[in-house]
Order: C-alpha cells, then structure tokens, then sequence
C-alpha cells in the first residue's frame, strides 16, 4: 500500500516512516508541510493519506477538504494528533475515516491502520 | 435629619409632646370636674347647716360647721354671703338672719346653675380629648409601622435578596441610588463589598485560565517529543534494526513502561486543566448504569488477574442515569483499578450500586486493602496526593485521577467521598442524583 505521509516534526515523520515501510510494509512519500501534502496527494496515485492535525502552511483538516474536492475519487484519509477535543474528534470523523493519537505505539499504528480501513470497507 | 434614627426620634418628641400636652389637658379637666363637684357639695352641707341655724338648740353646731365650710367656698360672693349669715346669727336679729339666709340661697341657686353649665362643658372637653389622644396614639402606631415597613423592612428585605441572588452568581448587586440613611450606608457598603469580590474573582478567574493556558500549552508541547521517544522505544523493541538481547530488552521495557507513565500523566494535566477552564463538553443520556458498571469491570478483568484481585458485583440491578457515559466509565475505572492496586493477594473487590438517605443513587467500589488514614481522607481527591503511609506501597499512578473523578462526578451534580478505617478496607463511592430504576424511552445502549 502506498502512503502519504504528511508530519511536520522531523523525528516523528523518521520514525513513523520506519514504523510503516518496516513493520507494516507499506510504501510511503512524506511531506512536511500542509501545502506540500497536498501537492503530492493530487500528483501522486496514493492509497491512504496520514495527515498530521497541526502542521505550518495549511493544518491537515484544510488538506483533507481541498483534496477532497479537487481530486475525483479521493482515498480514505487518517488524521494523526495530539487533540482529543470532542469537536476536533467529531470533525476526523466527518472528514476522514478516523484519528490515531499521538503519541503512538509503533505496533499498534500498524494495527490501527488496517482496523479503520476494515472499519470503512464495511 | 436624614437618618431612620434621626427622623424616628423627631417624630415621637413632636407626637409625644403633643400626646403629653392633651393628656395633661385631659388631666386638668378631671381636676377641674373634682374641684366643681367639691364646691356643689360644701354648698349643699352650707344650705343644710344654714337652715339649723334658726333652731336655737341646733345652732351652736351648725355655726361651727358654717366656719369650717367658710374658707372652702368658692366664688368670694358665696364666702362673703355665708359670712353675713354666720354674723347675723351671732347678732341674733331674726329678719336680718332671714335675709342673709335669703341672699346667701340666691348666690348658691346662681352658682349651682352656672356650676352645672361648666360641668357639662368639663365632660364635652374630656370626652374630645380623650378621643383626640387615642386618634393620636393610633395614628403613631400605624404611621411607624407605615413608616418602618416602607424605609426599613422593604429596604432590607431586597437587601437580603440582592445578596441571595449574589450567592448563586447573579451578580445584579448594584443598588443604583442608595437613600441617604441607614440603609443607605448598609447598600453602599454592600456595593462596596460586591465590587471588591468581583474584582478578586475577576482576578483568580484571569489567573486561573492563564494557568490552564499554560497546562494546556505545555502539556501539547509535551506530546510531541513523547511520540518521537514512545515511537522510537516500540521500533527499537519490534527488533526492526536489529535482534537486541534480553538485557537490553528489558531495559527498554522499563523505559517504555515509563514512557507510559508519563504520557498518562501529560494526559491528566491536560484532562484537568480542561475542566478547570470548562473547555469540556459533557453529552448526558439516559443509560443503564448496570451496563456501564459491567463493562468496565470486564475492561479490568486483566489487570485484576495478575493482581490476584477478585471482582465481585453485588445487587447490580438496572438503574438508568442521565450521564456521560465515557466520563462515568473513566470515574470507575479510576477507582476500580485502584482498589484492585491497593488489595492484598487473593483479595476481594465489591462493586455495586446503593440508594442513598437523600434518594440519590450511589455506586461503590469497596476493597480489603490497608485502608486510608483520617487525615489522608480529604487530601486524596487533591491534586497531585496520594496517600503513601507506611502502610501502603507507593503505588504508581499519576495523582490526578481521583481529582479528574472528582471534577466529573461534581459535573453530574453528584458527590465522591471515602469511608475508610486503617486497617479494614476502603469504600470509595459517588452518587448521581439524576436517575430512574424505570427504562426511560430515551435510553441510549450501552455499547
């Protein structure tokens, strides 16, 4: 599966890069802000997208709703963040398939991958 | 005069001078009255005496009464004519006692008449006075009470209310024009009182969202270096760069498991630090507290296994509350877990539901561990405490969940508290005033 990556702080993007291509085997691009996310999600034939919430340039929720209303058949889009507010849990939900909060266990953001895919095929 | 005092007092010396004054008027009337009857009566003894005075064997004691009666008579003419008589008869002239008889008769006739006259205009005075005076008296009472109801006990009672509604945070405690009396100094200081609370709760107010500014800021800045260790101790553990040892596995463990910890830690702040600032949003249904109550404990099932707790439900019947179920759920996962800590091995853990004197219902956690000293009792629900006797092991927690329990419980309009004597166990219980044992129609399922 190939997967965008959009995380802004360089060690968590390192590490949740080796956590998905080693123990998940996924592929993954990695941007860095939120203008360059979604200048790779548009260009770029991904399957799932990791938007980090809190991210310079646009925040992810921004990248989420321009992706989706620019791209045709949008994939399924995963919020990672360290807000647990119920307003911001209510709007992951309404615009992407869920939300992994950070900090994450590597073992279990592999898991939690594939349950919110499942999750949103039924 | 603008004070009650002052306008008090110069009412009742006016009216009571004038009350004094009708009274003593009333008074000389009575004294006047007396003093008429007196003089008709020694008229009455002068004329009988008088007529003795022609019997010779009666005269010598009816001339003795005449001289006494002399000086009491009143007007001078009636004192003058009863002279004549008691000089004639001295004389001894029988015409000439006749005619001072005759003349003295004629003067006491006139003074009886015009007496009588004076009489009734004695008793019409009385009379009007009398009645003037009780009007008076009347008139004071229902004018001070008037008077005291309209500047004192009106006035006092909306100062009673404004400080009442004070209480439950209303804040409407301006008196716009206080009068300039009594009252008038008890609203100003009362505004004044207001004023200075407001500004000091104005303050803590400020300082206090400053504080959770604060500990919502640095508990997100907290976060992000946490994933980059908790994330880096998980890859390092997977073996994903290379096979590690045991020895080195296991002191990742120990730095994961205190990694956790801290994040749990990171994670209570943040909890509180948004109901200290009322950023969390509570979302109330009806749910079957029974279900909550089991499902937890289920959650808890491990963590009671390699504890060698044993978790026991006792009378869980279906209740139904208006609550929020995840912040309930988190309240008795805080206080089974704890219990389940802090028992000995093989002990037992007693979970059930109660009503309470007040009608309330009450869930309980009881436990058979060491118990909580008195004076730990009140701490504990304190942020940051713990009780950590010499009969109890440090046990790791956070020290916030008892006070993250509490903050939720008293959202719900319910209380959480402790029974406890060292030695024998611990109750810990919160109650929720809002329920029902009928399945109300709005009922959510538990899920």
């Amino acid at each position: 599966m190939k997967i965008l990556l959009a995380e802004d702080d360089p060690n968590i993007a390192k590490i949740a890069i080796m956590t998905l291509e080693k123990l998940g085997g996924h592929e993954v691009i990695h941007a860095s802000n939120g203008e360059e996310a979604l200048d790779l999600a548009i260009n770029h034939d991904v399957d799932l997208l990791l938007l980090d919430e809190m991210m310079p340039k646009k925040n992810g929720l921004t990248v989420c709703q321009e992706y989706q209303s620019t791209v045709a058949q949008p994939k399924p889009v995963i919020f990672l963040s360290a807000k647990s507010q119920m307003e911001d849990l209510d709007a992951f939900l309404t615009y992407g398939i869920g939300h992994i909060a950070k900090p994450f266990d590597p073992a279990s953001l592999v898991q939690r991958i594939n349950q919110l895919l499942e999750n949103a095929d039924q | 005069m603008r004070s009650i005092q002052g306008q008090l007092t110069l009412f009742y010396l006016v009216f009571g001078s004038i009350v004094a004054a009708l009274c003593l008027k009333v008074f000389e009337n009575y004294k006047l009255q007396s003093m008429a009857h007196d003089q008709l009566k020694y008229g009455y003894q002068a004329e009988v005496n008088i007529k003795d005075v022609v019997y010779i064997n009666k005269r010598r004691y009816a001339l003795m009464q005449l001289k006494k009666l002399r000086p009491l008579l009143t007007p001078e003419t009636r004192s003058l004519a009863l002279s004549d008589v008691i000089a004639a008869t001295n004389e001894g002239s029988p015409s000439r006692i006749q005619s001072t008889i005759q003349h003295f008769q004629n003067i006491n006739t006139e003074f009886k008449r015009v007496t009588y006259n004076n009489l009734q205009i004695l008793r019409n005075n009385i009379e009007y006075y009398t009645m003037i005076t009780l009007g008076l008296i009347i008139a004071l009472y229902l004018g001070t009470f008037v008077y005291l109801k309209q500047k004192v006990f009106s006035p006092l009672h909306s100062i009673s209310k404004k400080m009442k509604d004070f209480l439950v945070d209303k804040y409407t405690y301006q008196f716009s024009v206080p009068p300039d009396n009594e009252i008038g100094d008890l609203q100003t200081s009362f505004n004044s009182m207001a004023q200075k609370v407001l500004t000091q709760v104005d303050e803590l107010q400020a300082l206090d969202s400053a504080k959770s500014e604060f500990l919502s800021i640095a508990s997100h800045e907290l976060r992000t270096p946490m994933t980059s260790i908790k994330g880096s101790l998980g890859l390092l553990h997977s073996g994903v760069t290379e096979q590690l040892n045991e020895a080195s596995l296991n002191l990742i463990s120990i730095a994961e498991t205190e990694t956790d910890r801290l994040i749990r830690l990171i994670n209570d702040i943040l909890d509180l630090s948004k109901i200290e600032a009322r950023m969390l949003d509570f979302d109330k249904r009806w749910v079957n507290v029974k279900h909550v109550i089991n499902m937890t404990l289920e959650s808890l099932e491990g963590l009671a296994n390699t504890a060698h707790a044993n978790l026991v439900r006792v009378n869980l019947n279906d209740f139904y509350a208006l609550i929020d179920q995840d912040r309930i759920q988190q309240v008795l996962t805080n206080l089974i877990s704890n219990a389940i800590k802090y028992s000995p091995a093989n002990g037992h853990v007693y979970v059930g539901i109660e009503i309470t004197d007040k009608g309330h219902l009450k869930i309980y956690v009881r436990d058979e561990g060491n118990g909580i000293a008195p004076e730990d009792q009140k701490l504990i629900f304190e942020k940051f405490r713990q009780a950590t006797g010499k009969n109890n092991p440090l046990v790791k927690g956070t020290g916030l969940g008892l006070a993250i329990a509490k903050a939720f419980v008293e959202e719900h309009s319910g209380t959480i508290g402790v029974n406890s004597k060292p030695g024998h166990g611990s109750e810990f219980y919160f109650t929720l005033p809002e329920w029902t044992d009928k399945k109300p129609s709005n009922t959510e399922d538990a899920a």
